[in-house]
């Protein structure tokens, strides 16, 4: 296994004129190690300048560019021919630029338009595995690298979340991929569910991390337990004390890290004094990885063999018309009430979905979050 | 990671101007208006043999 000197303290650098603001002082103090570029965002933007291009080269020639996507939707139960346009993409933007390794969400999108929506959780049977598993090896053939999945950040059940890393390993497992651990995904969960970090960690392969995300969040209150707030994932602000906590806890117990990513939107850095917020953040994550030694990875997370594709992508219709009636019934209920009377009379009902056991105040979290992504963003 | 100084200097040119779009935000393009992408699709209709490959965007 190649030895690597240093975990590498990264920017998830997007074509966005805030984030590049920010980012720059930070690229002239050479302080950047490695970028992370959302290759699938692009697909509207008018004009792409030669220096971005450049950009993304020269950290790709250093082996420093990881690919993050974000619209893929690994889990929808129908193949979507958005999803073939996807790859074909990957596949050409991986021929275009050398990437380190590719990653994509957990879930599946909610919206009838493949770009609007926010990614939710599926059930965990053999049948979401078989298709998880279809279309990992799917992204793997296209970028011809490692393949990574991010935790998610929302879940409706405690149950789903103690059982979120061990349904990762068994994803990644036959593409000997690895695992983006975004400590606030982690803290948004810990936070939600009320559960100590300790206890938490241990049920994630943290020998599968590969890399790790940092950013920021922000919190919303909830109707049905005003005393109660909820953390959502929402890249809009500083960093939490809490998740550099996190990130010192949980370095030291990654052989296999190699990147560190602090993620913001650009337009949560509008100002002077948000750009200098974000450089202060990158800062104070440089230094807490220079206290730990070098890395000693033992997986490349390249497949072990050559993985077998079946001429068709797996589909799951069953899955599909649940993922269609729970869109329709996060988009359109009411409340909360007529939520739950929705999903007792639809196919989730006393299924692997386990809606009975939904969290009262995470289900009324999801309303608000699909009903706001419905009209895209 | 250093960066070539005209490659930094491309950057703060390229930031400064108002222009540049957000990338994860998919509202840049007013309803009707044609992309970089439908006008190069467009072009290639019209003459097969050019190449519109965007390397970034990958479209083309």
């Amino acid at each position: 296994m190649k030895q690597q000197s240093q975990i590498l303290a990264s920017v998830a650098c997007n074509l966005d004129q805030h984030l590049l603001q920010a980012t720059l002082p930070l690229f002239i103090d050479e302080q950047v190690e490695a970028i992370e570029w959302s290759f699938d965002t692009l697909y509207k933007v008018r004009n792409i300048p030669d220096w971005f291009v450049e950009l993304l080269t020269a950290f790709g020639k250093e082996g420093r560019l990881i690919g993050h996507g974000v619209f893929f939707s690994l889990f929808s139960g129908k193949w979507n021919p958005e999803q073939e346009r996807w790859l074909n993409h990957l596949k050409k933007v991986s021929g275009n630029f050398t990437f380190d390794h590719i990653t994509e969400h957990f879930g599946f999108m909610t919206g009838e338009d493949f770009h609007k929506g926010a990614p939710i959780g599926i059930p965990y049977n053999a049948s979401t595995l078989a298709l998880g598993i279809d279309r990992l090896k799917r992204i793997q053939a296209a970028c011809q690298c490692p393949v990574g999945l991010e935790n998610l950040a929302f879940s409706y059940s405690l149950e789903e979340v103690k059982r979120h890393g061990e349904f990762l390993n068994e994803l990644i497992e036959p593409v000997n991929g690895f695992i983006i651990f975004d400590l606030h995904n982690f803290y948004c969960q810990l936070h939600n569910f009320s559960l100590d970090a300790e206890e938490l960690i241990q049920l994630y392969p943290l020998d599968r991390v590969r890399e790790i995300h940092i950013s920021g969040g922000s919190w919303e209150q909830t109707d049905l337990q005003p005393q109660r707030t909820i953390r959502r994932d929402t890249h809009d602000d500083a960093v939490p004390e809490a998740v550099f906590e996190l990130l010192k806890q949980i370095v030291p117990r990654c052989p296999n890290l190699k990147f560190v990513v602090l993620e913001q939107l650009g337009s949560a850095l509008d100002t002077t004094e948000r750009q200098q917020q974000f450089q202060a953040d990158f800062a104070t994550l440089k230094s807490i990885l220079t206290t730990f030694g070098s890395p000693k990875p033992t997986n490349d997370f390249l497949p072990k063999s050559p993985l077998l594709l079946a001429k068709t992508a797996a589909e799951d219709t069953q899955l599909a018309l649940q993922q269609q009636e729970l869109s329709t019934i996060l988009e359109n209920a009411l409340n909360y009430e007529n939520a739950v009377a929705l999903l007792a009379k639809s196919g989730l009902a006393n299924s692997d979905w386990k809606v009975e056991e939904w969290s009262p105040y995470m289900l009324e979290t999801a309303l608000r979050i699909a009903q706001k992504w419905k009209n895209g963003w | 990671m250093k960066l070539s100084a005209s490659l930094l200097k491309a950057i703060a040119i390229g930031t400064s101007v108002a222009a540049l779009t957000a990338s994860c935000h998919p509202d840049e393009i007013k309803s009707g208006e044609k992309t970089k992408y439908e006008k190069a699709t467009k072009k290639q209709e019209e003459a097969p043999s050019m190449h519109h490959d965007c390397p970034a965007c990958g479209m083309g």
